[in-house]
């Protein structure tokens, strides 16, 4: 019997209740697109064209099996589960004799966790997986296939919803392995694993990085239009995550962190040292805690609410929103809008045409405000009830200072100059 | 396969099921390819709507269903024809006899009237 056909005919019935009704017409599909198969190679078509064939005709079986009941989820997760336990293909080996992991698969989902002894488990159900040893380190690979037979297979899986069978990758705790994962098409779910280092990529499939109490020494993903997915604080000395399309949300705790993205979105709520954010078109929303943030963005809005050391954030046509406690801000900015409500020590906003609203009320420690402009208006709202050196100056544009003004050189310094806009101060 | 070929099939499956089971007893793929190859590879016909028909047909008692005894691999589930079925068919079967005759005469007026006015 070929196994592609079988499988199919097993995807088409697996969400139904076998009863014995269900059953008997299991068993003749089955045959039926056995004999479909055969027929159809016997008069000339080559595999993937029969195959092909064989997807088509069991496109109306949904109209038929919609009539029996759905088979209980317990069912179909106790089922997934025995998938999910060690079978067709796996490699158990102690942590200290192996190096280093390297997968390449390109539609099933890899699933990396933490072991429960002190051996790393490779296993999957997926017939078409290799996985083997050699030089220190163990190795995954997905056999090629045609890719259309694959293109008809997942058409199939999708009209089911149905991934293929996963690859489970499972890493005892506080080891130095690295590990270098790629899965295509396929998610990549990290729960918990410790490593020494990891590179993780997907063309399209998501990525999700659970922590929960783990650690990560360093941790670099790569994703073409897959969204990334941080959850449960994901903690890495050193994190590097880049996508052309896809988004980067969740929250993070590092040493350490870069987050590029061309086009994707990203909602980020981080605790780390240092962090490096930058994106061509997309949005960026940042929280948590930093001591130094460098945030940068074209086109695309940055809305920042962070504590936050040093804070850097640059933009080209896109507004800045900023605030929370940011002991030193720079913020530079073309034509985009700056609106800034922050407690800060010194603050300096620049822009070409963009019109900067700075609100430093609340600051108790206010050393030095300054903004520079060409064409936007300047409104400055300072702490009442102190005296600044004010430094005002505008060619054409109005300007006005409510504040009482002081010559003490330890008055906090306010410098506010443009070309054509408007200045106002109070 | 055309539309209107199509819709005609559906409409008479059951009677074309029956008609292949009076030939003998037969599993499901063994229809599909035999009513393909008897219609010149004109009409094709999934799993789908076979065994929906076939359901039916069961439960209206025209045809039984049994397991095959194949010495060697699968088995197969046969399907048999039985006599409420063959009374279907003959009242099928007549039925269509009446709608040729009404369609030809439908399509004859048609045509000599097409004639007239070209002329």
């Amino acid at each position: 019997m070929n196994e592609t056909v079988a499988k199919l005919v097993d995807i088409v019935f697996r969400d139904t209740e076998r009863t014995e009704e269900v059953q008997i017409l299991y068993e003749q599909v089955r045959m039926d697109c056995q004999e479909r198969f055969e027929d159809l190679i016997r008069n000339g078509m080559d595999e993937d064209e029969a195959i092909a064939a064989v997807v088509e005709s069991l496109k109306g079986m949904e109209e038929v099996l919609k009539e029996y009941p759905l088979r209980k989820t317990e069912e179909v997760a106790s089922e997934e589960k025995k998938v999910a336990q060690p079978s067709q293909s796996r490699i158990d080996l102690p942590k200290d004799a192996i190096e280093s992991i390297h997968v390449t698969v390109y539609s099933h989902d890899v699933y990396i966790l933490r072991s429960k002894d002190e051996k790393v488990h490779v296993y999957t159900e997926a017939k078409e997986i290799a996985i083997h040893s050699e030089n220190h380190a163990i190795c995954v690979e997905e056999k090629k296939v045609n890719l259309n037979k694959k293109e008809f297979f997942f058409s199939i899986l999708r009209m089911h919803n149905l991934p293929d069978e996963p690859l489970y990758i499972e890493i005892p705790e506080k080891n130095s392995l690295s590990a270098d994962i790629s899965a295509g098409i396929g998610e990549i779910f990290w729960e918990g694993a410790e490593l020494g280092s990891a590179m993780l990529k997907t063309t399209s499939g998501d990525i999700h990085l659970k922590g929960q109490e783990c650690h990560i020494g360093k941790m670099e993903i790569r994703s073409t239009s897959g969204d990334v997915h941080l959850h449960d604080d994901a903690d890495a000395d050193e994190m590097i995550i880049s996508t052309t399309s896809g988004d980067i949300r969740g929250s993070v705790q590092c040493g350490r962190m870069e987050a590029h993205t061309v086009s994707g979105d990203m909602a980020i709520h981080g605790k780390a040292r240092e962090l490096h954010a930058d994106t061509l078109s997309g949005e960026l929303e940042l929280s948590g805690t930093y001591d130094t943030a460098w945030c940068k963005s074209m086109s695309g809005d940055l809305d920042i609410d962070a504590a936050c050391n040093d804070m850097l954030a640059v933009s080209t046509s896109g507004d800045i929103h900023l605030s929370g406690k940011n002991h030193t801000v720079k913020m530079q900015s073309t034509s985009g809008d700056i609106i800034t409500t922050v407690r800060t020590k010194e603050i300096q906003c620049t822009t070409t045409s963009g019109d900067v609203e700075m609100n430093v009320r609340e600051s108790e420690e206010l050393e030095r405000v300054s903004a520079e402009t060409r064409s936007g208006d300047v409104q400055v709202l300072l702490p009442k009830n102190q005296s600044y050196r004010v430094h005002m100056n505008t060619n054409s544009g109005d300007s006005s200072a409510r504040v009482t003004e002081s010559l003490d050189e330890d008055a906090p310094d306010v410098d506010v100059r443009s070309v054509s806009g408007d200045i106002r101060i109070q | 396969m055309k539309d209107s070929v199509g819709s005609v099939l559906r409409a008479y499956l059951d009677a074309v099921i029956l008609s292949r089971l009076q030939n003998g007893d037969t599993y499901g793929y063994a229809v599909i390819r035999d009513i393909e190859q008897e219609s010149g590879g004109v009409c094709s016909l999934q799993e789908g709507p076979l065994y929906i028909e076939f359901r039916r047909m069961e439960k209206e008692g025209w045809i039984r269903s049994y397991w095959g005894d194949e010495t060697k691999g699968a088995r197969r589930r046969y399907y048999a024809i039985t006599e409420a079925g063959e009374c279907y068919l003959d009242e099928r079967k007549k039925e269509w006899e009446q709608m040729k005759k009404m369609m030809n005469a439908l399509l004859a007026v048609r045509g000599e009237m097409e004639e007239i006015e070209y002329e």
